[in-house]
């Protein structure tokens, strides 16, 4: 792991990207106008100016004109078996479109100057329209296209009418074009109007909610979001493009290249943007950002006049093309919005969590939260497919979470999330905080399972507000000015609590049968067991005392406090390496071999799958256990590293590496004997050695009177049967070389039901059962 | 960090420029005609020492012949043509077919010669262009 950027780093780099990223819209700037203009068919995009053709007459049956292209060309398709010829612009022989082919007269000018939309070519000088037609075939085909600058309007400049009063209609010309077939003169009529286009404002206004939905939607959200929206944008960008080649008549391919150049640019950056985003790196965003920026106005702001004209080239209705350009302005604008707002949470996230990775380094995230990079790959891929069912999907599927309340110091401000499949402080937060307390009560005599789901509703309702940082009915202010700090509250049910408030015994899991008593332990019965366990973790203890206190407060007569312990464990940013195994009051790093959440079986090993109240709940064993730590300081560490069977200094196993080298429990000494001794605590506690028996172990340090200190044990898993139980049992059979110097005092066993979803409480589907 | 932002909403209020000459919304902002076309000015073809009128009319890129009303009277007359622009013209009297010019490409100036005897109202046009308003008219009185 790369140490930290620090905060100069991060700005640094945040302001070479954010000069890179203008520099890219400055170019665009420049190059806006010239080759990023509007999507265009044969020269034309989205006009007032309509064309119509009202027929020819004579008619003759096979014969067809048509105007095309949004009035950019008109096309004569003749399948008769006659040749039929067209007139240039003053009487000459244009074109001749028959069975042979179709043949362009180059004595005639308009074979010239009907070659570019705005008629901008020159006429060689020896062309002579009066002279004898020069016949060229130009195809096979019967089919011929041409701007024929009569139908449609030459000028840079508006109409005089239409300048004049732009919002009314105007017809600015009928036109006339002759044609011969079969010596017969043929007439094809028709108008140049003036449409005016619709009010915009109803779509400004879209486009505005889209850009600020957007922008402000996704910063609180993950990597995955930015990549879905850019994925609808590029999704959008595709489809809006396609449209408008496909009403090109003929050459779609040639159309769509040479339309595209900068959206094709734009979709290439936009996939580096992708393979950023799938890596969750910080520079993926404005990879995605920079290519959002460049559809929106290249495909987007070019084209918005579609809003407010009454036609445009697209093989589609009009109200599609206006959507798409919606779409490509609001969400490619709302990501250029959304990046200062992300990188400030991402600061906000980074100062947060001191020893989590941060600017290009994979973010920090909640298991399950990560993306796949064939996820990202799939949506947009998907995106692009669908388009705006795509869009659709993002709307009715993003909804920004609520943030805590900023506190005054960055520790304090990490909130971790209440509702989930698990409750918190079990496997969250990854690192367990620097204080806790936890708590069993009992409940009041007669105390009927309305009081307790009631007595449930209010804790989790409690929870699920101080967690985040926020107040929960009359507040005695005791963390005043604190933020969460990591706070978490885990609430379980003991053995004991079946058989009371209407729960019958036969409905207690198998597995929280009370634990079996071990040869050779003295429990205290009154500092063990209980009904309701409550487990309170956070990383300062004003926040922890107020959370307990206000869960006490909450009891209200329903159930009596039995015992409560407070145990510490290293404090954040205390340690050279907060990600490093913490140590016990031994000296020993503890916890090294726990489950990794990366091992497949990890949550098997840690939550249970029933009965239906506890899938994904998990059990908690709580064992006070004293150090006698006059005992174990006499012994020189040699010997107290042949206790545990590791190294002090490293928690390397004796049989050599470092910590999380496996430990060899073959290996010999050269004098026959085991490195690793028989009866070392690994040995004896090891999975290996216990049919797989594995517990994750998030214990907590304490310290009391009198030189009482040791260890709140504690060992989460999915049943205590093959978890705690086999484990402690071989330990004391196996006579474990640690024994004589710890003395279990407390014992308790607590089934800790699955999270709750917003709106419901621990353990409802136990109590509504 | 607001820069990118206030470059794209600049980007998106200078966006006028890219939506050509029917404007934003509201057919404001593009570049329009003359709001109210001053009527044509007539002008007289000038009479020189040789007795030939000859008058000087300029097709431009405006798709506009200026001057577009001409005043001569029965004679020879000697129209020259200056296509000032790149788009190529017509100078086409439908009532004198064969005397016009077929085509003057940009840049390019010719002179015709017509003789016309009789009064009358004779129109020309660019035949590529009459439907764009690109047309005038020959009073010989």
């Amino acid at each position: 792991m790369s140490p930290a950027p620090t905060r100069t780093t991060v700005t640094r780099t945040a302001l070479r990207r954010a000069a890179a990223l203008v520099m890219l819209l400055l170019v665009l700037a420049g190059v806006a106008p010239g080759s990023a203009s509007a999507h265009t068919v044969s020269g034309v995009g989205a006009t007032n100016f309509k064309t119509v053709l009202t027929g020819i007459t004579p008619s003759v049956p096979g014969l067809t004109l048509r105007v095309i292209e949004n009035g950019s060309r008109l096309e004569l398709r003749n399948t008769t078996p006659a040749e039929v010829t067209v007139d240039g612009y003053v009487g000459e022989p244009y074109a001749r479109v028959g069975p042979a082919g179709t043949y362009l007269n180059d004595n005639s000018p308009a074979t010239y100057v009907n070659a570019d939309r705005y008629g901008r070519t020159a006429v060689p000088a020896w062309v002579d329209a009066k002279a004898t037609p020069k016949w060229r075939k130009i195809s096979d085909a019967p089919l011929l296209r041409w701007h024929d600058h009569r139908i449609h309007w030459m000028l840079p400049t508006m109409p005089p009418a239409v300048a004049r009063f732009p919002a009314d209609f105007h017809r600015i010309s009928t036109w006339t074009i002759t044609l011969h077939y079969g010596g017969q003169q043929l007439s094809a009529a028709g108008e140049l109007d003036w449409v005016p286009g619709p009010n915009p404002d109803g779509w400004l206004i879209l486009i505005v909610l889209l850009v600020v939905w957007t922008g402000f939607g996704l910063p609180s959200l993950s990597h995955r979001w930015v990549a879905a929206a850019l994925a609808v944008l590029i999704g959008v960008d595709v489809t809006h493009s396609t449209l408008i080649a496909a009403a090109a008549a003929g050459g779609f391919v040639a159309a769509f290249a040479a339309d595209n150049v900068i959206q094709l640019g734009c979709w290439a950056v936009a996939a580096a943007g992708f393979f950023l985003l799938a890596q969750r790196k910080t520079s993926g965003v404005w990879v995605a950002t920079g290519a959002a920026a460049l559809i929106a106005v290249a495909s987007g702001v070019t084209d918005m006049p579609t809003l407010w004209r009454s036609s445009a080239p697209l093989a589609g209705p009009l109200w599609l093309e206006r959507l798409l350009v919606v779409a490509t302005v609001g969400i490619g604008f709302g990501l250029v919005l959304a990046l200062p707002l992300w990188l400030r949470a991402e600061r906000f996230k980074a100062a947060q969590l001191p020893g989590e990775p941060a600017a290009d380094e994979p973010a920090a995230t909640q298991p399950g939260e990560r993306v796949s990079r064939r996820g990202v790959l799939t949506a947009g891929g998907l995106a692009g497919l669908g388009g705006l069912g795509a869009g659709a999907a993002l709307t009715s599927g993003s909804s920004p979470t609520p943030r805590a309340n900023p506190a005054p110091v960055p520790l304090g401000r990490t909130a971790v999330p209440f509702h989930g499949q698990h409750q918190a402080g079990i496997i969250t937060p990854a690192r367990p905080q620097a204080r806790m307390w936890i708590a069993a009560f009992d409940l009041a005599p007669h105390t009927d399972r309305a009081a307790l789901t009631a007595l449930l509703r209010r804790w989790t309702d409690a929870a699920a507000q101080l967690t985040q940082g926020l107040p929960y009915g009359t507040d005695d202010l005791i963390a005043a000015g604190s933020g969460p700090a990591s706070l978490t509250v885990t609430v379980g049910v003991g053995p004991s609590l079946f058989g009371k408030a209407g729960l019958p015994l036969p409905a207690r899991p198998a597995a929280l049968t009370p634990l079996p008593a071990f040869p050779g332990e003295h429990l205290d019965p009154a500092r063990s067991d209980g009904d309701l366990g409550v487990l309170i973790c956070a990383d300062d203890a004003l926040v922890v005392f107020h959370a307990a206190h206000t869960l006490q407060r909450l009891t209200g007569g329903t159930a009596v406090l039995r015992w409560q312990m407070s145990g510490f464990n290293r404090t954040p940013g205390a340690g050279t390496d907060d990600n490093a195994t913490a140590r016990n009051l031994m000296g020993q790093l503890d916890g090294t071999n726990n489950p990794k959440p990366a091992d497949p079986a990890f949550t098997g090993h840690v939550f249970a799958t029933g009965p239906t109240w506890m899938n994904g709940g998990s059990y908690l064993v709580i064992r006070r256990i004293r150090m006698l730590l006059d005992q174990w300081d006499t012994l020189p560490v040699t010997t107290q590293e042949q206790v545990i069977g590791r190294r002090k200094d490293n928690g390397a196993p004796l049989s050599g590496g470092t910590e999380f080298t496996p430990a060899n429990y073959g290996q010999t000494s050269p004098s026959g004997h085991p490195t690793i001794p028989v009866h070392a605590h690994i040995r004896m506690s090891t999975p290996a050695f216990n049919n797989g028996a594995t517990i994750l172990r998030r214990g907590y340090s304490y310290t009391a009177d009198n030189g009482d200190a040791g260890l709140l044990f504690m060992a989460w898993q999915a049943d205590p049967r093959t978890g705690f139980t086999p484990i402690q049992r071989r330990l004391i059979t196996g006579a474990d070389a640690l024994s004589p110097f710890i003395r279990h005092e407390t014992s308790a066993l607590f089934a800790m039901p699955a999270g709750t979803p917003p709106g419901g409480y621990l353990a409802q589907t136990l109590l509504e059962s | 960090m607001k820069r990118p932002a206030i470059l794209a909403l600049t980007l998106l209020l200078t966006g006028c420029s890219l939506w050509g000459p029917e404007g934003g919304p509201g057919g404001g902002t593009g570049a329009t005609g003359p709001a109210n076309p001053p009527a044509a000015r007539p002008v007289t073809a000038v009479t020189g020492p040789d007795g030939v009128q000859r008058i000087t009319i300029q097709a431009t890129d405006t798709l506009q012949f200026q001057p577009s009303l001409i005043r001569a009277h029965p004679g020879v007359i000697d129209i020259t043509v200056h296509n000032t622009g790149v788009t190529p013209h017509t100078f086409t009297l439908p009532a004198l077919p064969t005397a016009g010019i077929d085509n003057l490409n940009g840049g390019q100036t010719r002179t015709i010669h017509l003789t016309i005897t009789r009064p009358g109202h004779y129109a020309f046009q660019c035949a590529y262009h009459a439907t764009n308003g690109m047309h005038g008219e020959l009073d010989i009185s």
